[in-house]
C-alpha cells in the first residue's frame, strides 16, 4: 500500500534537487535506489532514476528503467513510451525513438509530450518541416505549453525566420519567467540579430535561473569578446570550464581571450587542451599557431598550421599565414 | 400483514445500498494515489480539497495540494500551503521536501538544497 511508507517522497525530491539543479548524479542516485526500494513500482521515481543514468553516461541501467515503465504500465500509456522515445533520442537512436514515439502517438495521437520530444528530435535531424508539424499539433492542442513554443521558435531560428523565432521564445517566456533555458536561447538569437547587449542580458537571466548551465557562461564569454572586454570574457569562460572540464570550445575561447590580454603562454596551453579534447578542430590549431608565432615558436607555428591543411585543405587563412611564415624562416 | 411489511423492509434495504461517509483520511489517500497516477492531479485537487474541508489540520492534504499547486506554476498559492503544513507540523518530512522542491521551480537552488536535507 503506497501509504504505508511515504518516505519515498523524501527520496524521490531529494534525488531531483541534487540530480536537475546541482547535476550530483551519484548522491542522486543514492536517493532515487531509496525511494524505489519502497516503492518500486513508483513510475516517477524510475524516470528520474533513468534520467540519472542517462546522465552518467550509463545506458544500459538508464534503458532498464525506462523498460520497467513501460512493463509496469503494461505498454498502454503513453508515458513510458516517450520517455524511453526521448531517451533514445538523446542517444542519437532515432529509429528506436521513432518507433517508440509512434507507439505513443499511436495510443493518444494529442499526446503533448511525445509531440513536443518527437519534435526536437526531428529538429536536431534537421527534418525542421516535420518538427514544426509536430509543435504546431501540440500547440493546438495545448497553448500554454512553454516548451513547445520555445522549440518552434528556434525551429524557425534555425530556418533563418529570426523575427518568428523571437516571437515564440518570447511568448514562451510569459509563459513560464523561471525556465532558464529560453532566456539563453533568446541571447543566441539576439546574438546572431547582432544586438550584444540584449544577448548578455539575456544570458545575465539566464545564469541567475539556472547558474550551474556552463554553456551560458560559454555564450555570454563570446559576447564579451565581440564588444572587445576580454577581462569578462576570461571570467566567463574561467566559469565554463570550472562547471564542465570537458569543454573544448570553452578552452578555445579561454585561449583567445588569455591572447588577446597577451598571455600567450597561457593562451598556448588552453588550446592544447582543446585539441587534447576534440584533435580534429582545424580552427584550434589555427589559434594556438597564431600564439606560437606571438612567442616566436616559428616551427611549432608552421606544424600547427600544416595540422589545420590537413585537417581542411580549404583553410585560405592558414595557407597564406603558413606562407608568411615559411618566408620568415627564408623557405 | 407482519411478514409483509418485513419483506417490504428487506428489499429496501437490498435496492438501497449504505454508503459509508468517506473520511478525511480516505479522501487524502485519494488523493494521494492519484497525486502519482499520471495525468490525475485534477482528481487528487478534488480529492484533496475535500479532504481539507472535513478535517482542516491535515498536514499531507496540504503538502500535497501544495505540490499541485507547484505543478500549476501558481507558486503563491503552494508557498501558502506548504508553509501552513509546516506550521501545522514543522518536522514533516513530505512536506519540507514538496517546499525544497518548489524552491527547486523558483529557481532558488540554495534554499532548494537547504530544504531537501
Amino acid at each position: 500500500m503506497l501509504l504505508d511508507d511515504t518516505s519515498f517522497v523524501v527520496h524521490y525530491y531529494r534525488g531531483i534537487i541534487l540530480s536537475q539543479g546541482f547535476s550530483e548524479y551519484d548522491n542522486a542516485l543514492i536517493d532515487f535506489d531509496a525511494a524505489l526500494s519502497i516503492y518500486p513500482e513508483f513510475i516517477e521515481g524510475l524516470n528520474a532514476r533513468g534520467y540519472t543514468y542517462s546522465q552518467l553516461g550509463d545506458f544500459s541501467s538508464a534503458l532498464d528503467d525506462y523498460n520497467a515503465i513501460i512493463d509496469i504500465q503494461d505498454g498502454s500509456s503513453p508515458y513510458g513510451w516517450t520517455r524511453r522515445a526521448s531517451f533514445y533520442s538523446d542517444f542519437g537512436y532515432t529509429e528506436e525513438a521513432a518507433q517508440d514515439f509512434a507507439t505513443a502517438l499511436e495510443l493518444d495521437p494529442d499526446y503533448v509530450s511525445a509531440l513536443l520530444n518527437q519534435g526536437i528530435m526531428l529538429s536536431r535531424m534537421g527534418d525542421f518541416g516535420a518538427a514544426l508539424d509536430s509543435f504546431n499539433h501540440g500547440i493546438e492542442v495545448d497553448n500554454s505549453d512553454n516548451l513547445l513554443y520555445l522549440n518552434r521558435g528556434l525551429v524557425y531560428f534555425q530556418t533563418g525566420r529570426f523575427n518568428l523565432a523571437l516571437d515564440d521564445i518570447n511568448y514562451s517566456i510569459e509563459l513560464d519567467p523561471y525556465y532558464g533555458r529560453a532566456y539563453y536561447n533568446r541571447g543566441i538569437l539576439q546574438s546572431r540579430m547582432g544586438d550584444i547587449d540584449a544577448a548578455i542580458a539575456d544570458y545575465n537571466l539566464s545564469i541567475e535561473y539556472d547558474p550551474t548551465f556552463s554553456w551560458a557562461y560559454h555564450n555570454r564569454g563570446t559576447a564579451y569578446m565581440r564588444l572587445q572586454d576580454f577581462d569578462n570574457m576570461l571570467v566567463d569562460l574561467d566559469m565554463a570550464i570550472q562547471l564542465q572540464p570537458y569543454f573544448p570550445s570553452a578552452y578555445n575561447f579561454r585561449g583567445v581571450a588569455k591572447s588577446n590580454l597577451g598571455d600567450y603562454e597561457g593562451a598556448v596551453e588552453d588550446y592544447t587542451i582543446a585539441i587534447s579534447q576534440y584533435p580534429d578542430y582545424p580552427q584550434y590549431h589555427f589559434n594556438r599557431a597564431i600564439d606560437y608565432y606571438n612567442l616566436s615558436q616559428i616551427e611549432e607555428a608552421i606544424a600547427d598550421l600544416d595540422t589545420v591543411l590537413e585537417l581542411d585543405p580549404n583553410y585560405a587563412r592558414a595557407a597564406d599565414f603558413r606562407d608568411q611564415l615559411l618566408g620568415f624562416l627564408g623557405q | 400483514m407482519k411478514k409483509f411489511a418485513l419483506l417490504i423492509v428487506l428489499l429496501l434495504s437490498i435496492s438501497t445500498p449504505i454508503i459509508a461517509q468517506e473520511t478525511a483520511e480516505d479522501l487524502l489517500e485519494l488523493g494521494i494515489k492519484n497525486y502519482w497516477s499520471e495525468e490525475n492531479k485534477d482528481l487528487a485537487l478534488d480529492y484533496l480539497n475535500r479532504a481539507i474541508e472535513l478535517d482542516e489540520t491535515l498536514v499531507e492534504a496540504y503538502a500535497y495540494r501544495g505540490s499541485i499547486y507547484r505543478i500549476e506554476k501558481d507558486f503563491d498559492a503552494a508557498k501558502q500551503d506548504l508553509m501552513l503544513a509546516i506550521e501545522l507540523d514543522p518536522d514533516s518530512a513530505i512536506t519540507h521536501a514538496m517546499l525544497s522542491r518548489l524552491y527547486y521551480d523558483q529557481k532558488e537552488l540554495t534554499l532548494a538544497r537547504a530544504t531537501c536535507g
